[in-house]
């Protein structure tokens, strides 16, 4: 199986899919069904569940050197805590100019970018959430 | 009910050999490889003959790399085993020659690690998973991300963490086997930029060439071919584990670590004030503070404090990455977790020189693999443990 169904793009804002299961509540991104990482449970036990596309920076760094797959850098990428839901990562769109360490604890939203602006990366990325301080 | 290395019967290093590890050059793998063997089995007067088992510890080097390396001293018919897991595949190697020494059903075995640094794709990329990164958190990102967290949540500054780079590169000055043969100062480290995160080059291990072999000796083996005892190194304990689902706001990295490691020690009987030596994973400049305090040698943020103090400096009171680690001796991928044995190996026999711990006696080696996986082995001096 692929897992190719991330996120829901027909919502605004935009949702992301996670799984949860259903013997342990476990809740991961991104979403399958080949097995829960606390539990074992399979298949049909892990539901897909669609959470806002919001949640707080718990890294960012700025990448300036990257070997290996992905994009050419530089690139910044973030590590956010969802609400309710699991630590997801991302690329961070239109960092801010500055240290991104500033940028820890800062609310963010999940964003889907038009095909044409792709440029081969995933569709969803993270924006700082209209500058709302959330620690 | 389970056994450790421990209630086996009792497991010695008999012979290191190392090829320097070095920036890529045409040299084959087999070339590097047969050097540091042939290193090996001269240092423990061990003939190539009476080993009887092989373990190729190599992450890069391809399918079926181990015979037409080995073959070269002398097609023996021994057993021969390929081990792949990633950073940790040399550190893999060793242990399962470790184990099959302390079953019986061999007394004397190899360990080698070889690699040359021709990048593969990892499981996890063929894994069918997407998300929304694709691929591009390199590890290098990966402990940009952690160090990032951990200089905010300690207050800790980049000179601390950049101090581990100036004591590796330091100790790798001093170390004919390392790649890195330039001792930096603070500034060196912190100039020319960061490649991610707060991470500058210095603080990003080479991923280079090279080779490590041991030649691992059980009680029968060092009565059988006669080797002498005051050279031979016990190792006392031996543990592999992989990543679990920790509390959220840990590091899995660091969890895994403090777990692995804490069943090593008590597999040895030993407890952390008795490590005078510590080689870790210290691929990146937060890992090896991370780490330091995962395994108890250093309160919760306070080991860039230490470093910064001398406390983890040959001749302070525990050398971590005497070596010069993998920050400055390199990491060639396979190589790097025997070339932590033969460091350790070196240092407890007092034969290390100018990077000698005085009074070494207990050495404790850590490595990771990506994924992640653990491993981690505790070796006593000579007379140490009767």
């Amino acid at each position: 199986m692929s897992n190719d169904k991330l996120f829901d793009a027909e919502t605004s804002p935009l949702r992301l899919r996670v799984s949860e299961c259903r013997l342990c509540g476990h809740r991961f991104f991104p979403p399958q069904q080949l097995g829960c990482e606390q539990c074992g449970a399979h298949g049909a036990d892990l539901d897909s569940v669609s959470l806002a596309g919001r949640g707080t920076v718990a890294a960012a760094v700025a990448v300036h050197k990257h070997r290996g797959p992905g994009p050419a850098a530089p690139f910044t990428l973030t590590e956010v805590a969802l609400e309710n839901g699991p630590l997801v990562r991302g690329f961070l769109l239109d960092p801010p100019p500055g240290a991104t360490s500033e940028l820890l604890g800062r609310a963010v939203t999940a964003v889907a970018v038009p095909e044409s602006m792709q440029g081969g990366l995933p569709p969803v990325r993270f924006q700082l959430s209209s500058s709302v301080e959330s620690s | 009910m389970s056994k450790t290395l421990g209630n086996m019967q009792p497991i010695f290093v008999v012979g290191i050999g190392l090829h320097p590890y070095q920036a890529p050059s045409p040299t084959p793998y087999v070339e590097l490889g047969l050097h540091a063997i042939r290193a090996a089995l001269n240092d423990s007067g061990v003939r190539w003959p009476d080993v009887q088992s092989a373990f190729v510890g190599t992450a890069l080097c391809g399918v079926a790399s181990g015979r037409p390396m080995l073959r070269h001293l002398g097609a023996s018919g021994l057993a021969i085993t390929q081990v792949e897991n990633a950073s940790a595949s040399g550190s893999s190697a060793f242990r399962l020659a470790c184990l099959e020494a302390a079953s019986g059903s061999s007394d004397v075995v190899l360990a080698v690690g070889v690699d040359k640094p021709e990048p593969r794709p990892d499981g996890a990329s063929k894994s069918g998973l997407v998300d929304l990164v694709a691929g591009a958190v390199s590890p290098l990102t990966h402990f940009a991300l952690l160090a990032q967290q951990y200089m905010d949540r300690h207050g800790v500054t980049v000179e601390q963490l950049a101090a581990v780079a100036v004591k590796n590169t330091r100790n790798a000055a001093l170390n004919p086997f390392a790649q890195r043969q330039v001792a930096a100062s603070l500034a060196d480290v912190l100039a020319g930029g960061a490649f991610s995160g707060p991470l500058t080059k210095l603080q990003c291990c080479p991923v280079g060439e090279g080779a490590a072999a041991v030649i691992v000796a059980s009680e029968e083996g060092l009565r059988r071919l006669g080797i002498p005892r005051e050279r031979a190194i016990r190792v006392e304990a031996s543990v592999a584990r992989s990543e679990r689902l920790y509390e959220p706001g840990t590091f899995a990295d660091a969890e895994l670590t403090r777990e692995t490691v804490q069943q090593v020690l008590r597999d040895a009987g030993r407890g952390v004030d008795e490590l005078d030596l510590v080689e870790v994973h210290d691929a990146f400049s937060i890992e090896e503070l991370v780490y330091l305090e995962a395994i108890g040698l250093s309160d919760a943020g306070c080991a860039g404090a230490d470093v910064l103090r001398g406390d983890f400096d040959i001749g302070g009171r525990c050398a971590v990455s005497a070596s010069g680690g993998l920050l400055g001796m390199g990491h060639p991928v396979g190589p790097t977790g025997v070339g932590q044995i033969v460091e350790i190996t070196r240092q407890l026999r007092g034969e290390a020189g100018v990077r000698q711990h005085p009074g070494a006696r207990v050495g404790l080696a850590h490595m990771l693999g990506l994924g992640s996986v653990c491993i981690a082995h505790v070796l006593s001096a000579p007379g140490v443990r009767a």
